[in-house]
């Protein structure tokens, strides 16, 4: 055995344990890669068979996220996760210091131009012309309208329910700034639970139709129950690099003990 | 030969070493709490979780306009009261309209004082200085709310837990500046406490506490169920919030406890 020779071996059985330590490190990171989502994992799963299964969640018939239109720095909270509340129902204030005080000027604003106006009206027949009297005219709707912006921009800082329900999330506390669009409230009519599809496949979706019988397991109550589809998604989710379609389930009866957010298992039977 | 098994030994180690890397940061998201060994849970049966020390009320306070911090008027661990002015910014622009507004108004208070008693003039004259008067006052007011907005006001009884910003650094809009906790009511949260757990437990339950730090075990009760899930590494789990009966001494925000629900009674 010369000494080239010994180095190919060498070099061989070096690469023959590179590879192998390789493979085995490809396997482990597939592994934990997986549970993410598991999709069309199960055989019966494909289509031409008689159901598709999918994981779900519970929520409910109603629910709302609320977020204020405009910024501002929150002054008072008036509900906390888990209260009932009624529509119109007032829940977090932000600080209308500064748009009170827009208000009252906007109001003051239109005293002034009125003035002006009677003045002019009062002597139209000494000269004063219908333009000058159009234009006064035209100054108070401005200022009108200025007093309807103030208004409603004073009315969103208050943020109100829109449905009766249960308050199930703040996320805001007083001295906080809400950003405009940042959801600071979630809340639901928690009476009407239903269950929508988080995985069910793109390629399962054509066999399932609207009325199909559907077998709801709710993990956390360890029982099963039936329902039926109600609602399918007309446009898709991707959830983890697979294309999904929400399908909405509604229970036959309402079981008791849900929470929102629970999960289900759902088998929809397609025949 | 000898050389060769010494390369394939470092290259075994090297590979391994590697190998043995990846699933550390993936640990699987526990359900169960593992029974530490110095927990003294007496009794089975109950629902057991981890949890968080937490004040009833915090807030992450921050400005609703960008500029200059010009001083922090507390410091870390200070109690402050409602009300108390705890930061202020730099903005003379907004001093400044207010000194505008006030002069405004003054020399709109003047222009009445002229006006009032011109009767040989038309009454609107007179209306007019009256209406711009008015606007001028608030022209003030809102001169004066806009300033406002350069000092960080405490919402309620707490103490400042951390600043974020010092005096001359840039305060910007809506990023958090000063954190508030009400450390003299504090509860625990549960972290881990899955949907499997939740439909035994109710309100009112009473619970052991055991809080590691302090390695001793007190009881609450819990107060708070949350009706809104929250996932926390694949788990379906719903935060318990729990008070205590007597709070322990030396507690602080944030410190891990075990807790166990009786769920039997």
């Amino acid at each position: 055995m010369n000494l080239k020779e010994t180095m190919n071996k060498k070099s061989f059985f070096l690469f023959a344990l590179f590879a192998l330590g390789l493979s085995a490190c490809g396997t482990q990171s597939a592994a934990t890669a997986i549970p993410t989502v598991s999709l069309d994992t199960l055989p019966q799963t494909s289509s031409g068979s008689e159901s598709v299964t999918a994981s779900g969640i519970i929520v409910p018939l109603q629910k709302v996220e609320l977020s204020f239109p405009a910024g501002g720095l929150v002054k008072s909270v008036e509900v906390a996760a888990g209260d009932s509340v009624s529509a119109n129902q007032p829940l977090v204030t932000l600080d209308t210091t500064i748009l009170e005080a827009r208000v009252a000027e906007a109001e003051a604003n239109v005293v002034t131009q009125s003035t002006q106006l009677k003045y002019l009206r009062r002597t139209i027949e000494v000269g004063a012309s219908q333009e000058r009297i159009d234009a006064a005219q035209a100054n108070i709707d401005r200022a009108v309208a200025g007093v309807d912006i103030a208004r409603a921009q004073l009315a969103q800082a208050t943020l109100t329910a829109p449905i009766d329900g249960i308050v199930a999330k703040v996320d805001i506390s007083p001295a906080e700034y809400a950003n405009p669009g940042q959801i600071v409230v979630v809340m639901g009519d928690l009476s009407q639970f239903q269950v929508e599809t988080t995985d069910l496949s793109e390629k399962d979706v054509p066999v399932v139709n609207v009325g199909q019988a559907v077998s709801i397991f709710v993990d956390a109550l360890n029982q099963e129950f039936s329902g039926r589809v109600t609602e399918i998604a007309q446009i898709s989710d991707t959830v983890g690099g697979d294309v999904v379609y929400t399908v909405t389930i509604s229970f036959d009866k309402q079981p008791d003990r849900l929470l929102w957010g629970m999960s289900a298992d759902v088998t929809i039977t397609t025949k | 030969m000898k050389n060769l098994f010494r390369t394939i030994f470092l290259a075994s180690t090297i590979i391994l070493s590697t190998c043995a890397s990846p699933p550390t940061p993936t640990p699987p998201a526990r359900t169960d709490v593992p029974a530490a060994p110095q927990m003294n849970f007496l009794s089975a049966g109950g629902v057991v979780a981890s949890a968080e020390v937490v004040p009833l009320h915090d807030s992450e306070m921050s400005f609703a306009i960008s500029a200059p911090v010009n001083e922090v008027l507390v410091n870390e661990g200070e109690l402050v009261k409602a009300g108390q002015i705890l930061m202020t910014l730099f903005a003379p622009e907004l001093e400044l309209s207010v000194t505008s507004a006030e002069l405004g108004l003054k020399a709109a208070e003047l222009d009445l004082v002229y006006w009032m008693p011109r009767y040989d003039r038309p009454p609107e004259r007179r209306q007019q200085a009256q209406a711009e008067t008015e606007e001028a006052r608030a022209r003030l007011k809102t001169a004066q709310a806009n300033f406002s907005q350069t000092s960080l006001v405490a919402p309620f009884d707490a103490t400042v837990v951390d600043i974020q910003i010092q005096a001359g650094e840039f305060a910007q809009k809506s990023r958090t500046a000063l954190i508030l906790g009400d450390l003299a009511n504090l509860q625990i949260q549960t972290t881990d406490l899955s949907e499997r757990d939740i439909p035994r437990v109710q309100l009112g339950q009473s619970v052991n506490i055991y809080v590691e730090a302090l390695d001793t075990n007190v009881n609450g009760k819990v107060i708070r169920i949350s009706p809104f899930s929250e996932t926390v590494g694949g788990d379906v789990v719903f935060p318990v919030t729990i008070e205590f009966d007597d709070e322990p001494e030396g507690l602080l925000w944030g410190m891990t406890v075990e807790v166990e629900i009786q769920t039997s009674e």
